[in-house]
């Protein structure tokens, strides 16, 4: 009986460790959707940039606590300039062509990724201060897993405090709602749609930086986390902060213990779970109507 | 009437260009052509969805790889398939999947419905990948039967390029026919507004669905057709890289224009051949192209050829 | 009245409509009954609900509470484009037509629905003849013939409203909706139109939300006033006007800003 438990137990925490991860690439994908209606497709190779930049730091520097405050700025840098000067000036295309365009940047990272760092996965060490691990209810329990859990976690408190107590983040939550209410305020909202793409690929790079040495880096991870990003994002409700919080719990759970049970389609539990709240709610578990 | 007059010549040349080609071009140019051709199916099917149904896929290759696994399939398994055959199984397996699969999408807004495009298609290519007993998983399944058609050998590339014209040139009609029909008429009115076409009484959703199988169906017979001009397929008929292909296609022809997917599939074409020989990064130069061209030529080719005029 | 009552069947009718929206109440137990033949308006002050009605009259949301029936069926929730088949029609408050397409085309639309033609691929649209005549006479009522090869999103304010009122009686329904169809017209387009209005509804019911006073005035036959969310009261125009309630509420609002 206690066999059983601590497995759930770990499973729960390997679920939960998944779904934080998620979660911080999913937050930016979803909260630049929700304020400027974009969808970035590229957000996905920022999360890998985050890594490689976080592997070639490591190499560069031997200290992984520097790229974890270095890398993601370098990333949410070049979103920035990505909106800038590139989405700016297809926003007046439309909605097609945003979508085009961030696919084609999609395209154009991987296959610089590819070509500067090869397409071998590159293996990236757990920092000594958090390798080893723990015993959980009679399971050993690597330290770096609880370290994602916990480090996103404040990641995650950090944002909803941004949100909710500063000025820019009620701007961003009121330009959610209201995008035409909030411009004809006056506010500058060049600069805080720059702004908060910034902080989208940030938080998206900060992914990439901690899942490095979890999942290692390799070309393929952009895809893999673009595909269950999109679902957490579209159960969750596009430009829905609680939707991905929710979402991504649940997802996480869903692939922890559905690869107990279907170790080669685990997927297939997130597709069903979506699946089902599209039916129900077509605009997703706390997403607005189209 | 210059135009008019214009068009017309071109439209003849071209003709007879294409009867002539197996006489003029050397083998690896036929080659090349027929695999324009046959793409330049695929192509249109997504740049009809987008244009004339305003339904933006992101996983397109996900009936172009169906039809090439289930033709390839029904080759190897079925006793005597012909080639015929074979090649419209290919087509109505992407049609039915088209149909189950669009039957829940075509309720979902575009940025919604694009998402899950991406989502269902590498669903299925994980599929694909890991049923290796079936499909061969990234080894692919070579080897399949060539049958004849009405006893011409398709082995000869000539008759194979001939009836690739045929078949395509047939589906095109369609295609061409479609947008002059009354379910042509009301995807237009739906993609003009959707909310008004839904109160004078067209059902919006089956409208977009006899659209969307009917695209699905001719990918899987362009996925079908290319089967048998590798003489191979593996998990890149239906993988992101191939959605992402027919997305450039499109684009770089232009959406806007009946003729940009066969445009963009020989440039395609073209480019990845000559890029891929002279670098191995051709991919990436390719994207950069591509991102170029949205950015300052969003109506592709034949955008810049109209605004010349 | 109760005799002219008895002998119109109710073509429409509501029963106990509640609607909120995430918490914010709109309706609250509307009871209306709209006899077959008549012309019937509903008025009241901005944001007392009168869109919402059509709203939920013609799909676009479902009531909170309530039940709609037409025809005798009920209808509550129902779709949107079934609610057009089964004979009902409405108009947009702002324009809704098919701004990519010519005026011909935008009507066209129409008329191929209302003939059941929706998923042919066979025949060829230009060659539909007896298509092309019922949408040219179509466009001779509502005075569009002239202008059927311009787009509809190029057309000037008063002829882009016609075109409106065009698309909603091109599927011949039953019952027409029509919403503030005269907003943002000028005193001469407001007469034009209300000419046309009542052309176009002869034989059918019409239910008009309508500002204008005049026009309600010289279109209803019964009027219902829709004050925050509820019937205020309804019935002929001169009981309308003489009433206290709807004189004190609303009336008197408008005669305050002229």
């Amino acid at each position: 009986m206690d066999a059983i438990w601590s497995t759930i137990v770990i499973q729960i925490l390997h679920g939960l460790a998944y779904g934080m991860l998620l979660f911080l690439v999913a937050s930016g994908l979803t909260l630049v959707f929700g304020m400027m209606n974009v969808l970035n497709i590229a957000h996905a190779s920022f999360y890998m940039l985050g890594a490689y930049f976080s592997y070639q730091m490591l190499k560069m520097v031997g200290n992984f606590w520097v790229g974890l405050v270095v890398c993601p700025l370098l990333v949410g840098l070049l979103g920035v300039f990505m909106e800038r000067f590139l989405l700016r000036r297809v926003h007046a295309g439309g909605h097609v062509q945003e979508f085009v365009i961030t696919f084609g940047i999609l395209f154009v990272i991987n296959e610089l990724v590819k070509w500067i760092w090869g397409t071998a996965p590159l293996p990236v060490p757990i920092p000594p201060a958090l390798s080893g691990s723990v015993m959980i209810m009679g399971n050993v329990y690597p330290v770096y897993r609880l370290f994602i859990l916990f480090f996103s976690l404040g990641i995650l408190i950090f944002l909803a405090f941004i949100l909710m107590k500063t000025r820019l983040g009620i701007t961003v939550r009121a330009a959610v709602s209201d995008r035409d209410m909030v411009s004809a305020l006056g506010t500058n909202t060049p600069r805080v749609f720059m702004l908060v793409m910034g902080i989208g690929t940030w938080l998206a790079g900060l992914a990439g930086v901690i899942a490095g040495p979890f999942i290692s880096t390799y070309p393929g991870m952009a895809l893999e986390i673009l595909v269950d990003c999109f679902i957490v994002t579209v159960t969750g409700g596009l430009g829905s902060l609680l939707g991905a919080v929710v979402a991504s719990f649940l997802i996480g759970q869903l692939s922890s213990f559905g690869i107990l049970f279907i170790p080669r389609f685990a997927i297939v539990f997130a597709f069903l779970l979506m699946a089902v709240v599209l039916i129900i709610k077509p605009s997703g578990l706390f997403g607005e109507k189209a | 009437m210059k135009n008019r007059n214009l068009y017309f010549l071109i439209g003849i040349a071209s003709a007879v260009l294409a009867i002539l080609f197996p006489y003029i071009l050397p083998k690896f140019q036929l080659r090349m052509i027929t695999e324009i051709v046959i793409l330049a199916l695929f192509a249109m099917t997504w740049k009809m969805l987008l244009n004339e149904g305003g339904m933006f896929s992101f996983g397109h290759s996900l009936y172009f790889g169906l039809g090439a696994y289930a033709s390839v399939l029904g080759w190897l398994h079925i006793k005597g398939l012909s080639f015929m055959s074979g090649i419209l199984l290919g087509g109505l397996v992407a049609g039915l999947m088209a149909f189950i699969l669009g039957a829940f999408l075509v309720r979902m807004s575009g940025t919604y419905f694009a998402l899950l495009t991406l989502a269902f298609n590498q669903l299925i290519w994980a599929v694909v990948w890991k049923w290796r007993d079936v499909t061969g998983g990234d080894d692919g399944l070579g080897k399949f039967p060539k049958p004849d058609l009405l006893g011409i050998s398709m082995k000869d590339p000539a008759n194979f390029y001939y009836l690739s014209l045929i078949m395509v040139g047939v589906c095109l009609f369609i295609c061409w026919y479609y947008t002059k029909t009354p379910l042509g008429n009301v995807v237009m009115s739906i993609k003009s507004n959707e909310e008004r076409a839904k109160f004078i009484g067209f059902n919006v959703n089956a409208s977009k669905l006899v659209l969307l199988t009917m695209l699905g169906f001719f990918a899987g017979i362009s996925g079908g057709l290319y089967a048998q001009f590798q003489e191979f397929i593996a998990t890149s008929t239906i993988d992101m890289g191939m959605s992402t292909n027919v997305l450039f296609m499109a684009f770089i022809g232009g959406t806007g224009y009946f003729w940009g997917p066969l445009i963009g599939s020989g440039i395609f074409v073209y480019l990845s051949e000559y890029l891929s020989s002279f670098t191995d990064r051709w991919e990436l130069i390719f994207g950069l192209i591509f991102i170029i061209i949205v950015s300052f030529a969003p109506q592709g080719i034949l955008g810049i050829v109209e605004k010349k005029k | 009245m109760a005799e002219w009552a008895e002998k119109h069947k109710k073509i429409l009718e509501m029963k106990e409509i509640y609607k909120d929206f995430e918490g914010l109440e709109v309706l609250f137990g509307i009871n209306l009954e709209i006899r077959e033949g008549e012309r019937h308006s509903i008025i009241g002050p901005n944001g007392a609900g009168k869109s919402t009605l059509f709203n939920l009259i013609t799909g676009k949301y479902l009531p909170s509470r309530g039940k709609i029936f037409f025809k005798s069926q009920d209808i509550t929730g129902e779709n949107p484009f079934k609610l057009n088949r089964m004979g009902m029609a409405r108009s947009f408050q702002i324009t809704n037509i098919f701004r990519t397409m010519t005026v011909f085309e935008n009507v066209r639309n129409a008329i191929l629905s209302k003939n059941k033609i929706r998923y042919n691929m066979f025949l060829r649209l230009s060659k539909m003849n007896g298509i092309k005549e019922e949408t040219e006479r179509i466009l001779a009522q509502i005075g569009l013939l002239e202008r059927k090869n311009e787009l509809a999103g190029e057309l000037a304010h008063g002829h882009q409203r016609a075109l409106e009122i065009g698309l909603t009686i091109a599927t011949e329904p039953e019952l027409i909706l029509l919403d503030e169809p005269t907003a943002g017209m000028s005193a001469e387009e407001t007469r034009e139109a209300v000419k046309l209005i009542r052309r176009v509804t002869e034989g059918k019911t019409l239910v008009i939300v309508e500002h204008d006073m005049e026009v309600v005035f010289s279109l209803a036959d019964r009027i219902s006033v829709i004050y925050y969310g509820q019937v205020l009261a309804s019935g002929p125009p001169e009981e309308i006007r003489n009433d206290q309630r709807v004189k004190d509420a609303y009336l008197g609002e408008e005669k305050k800003d002229g």
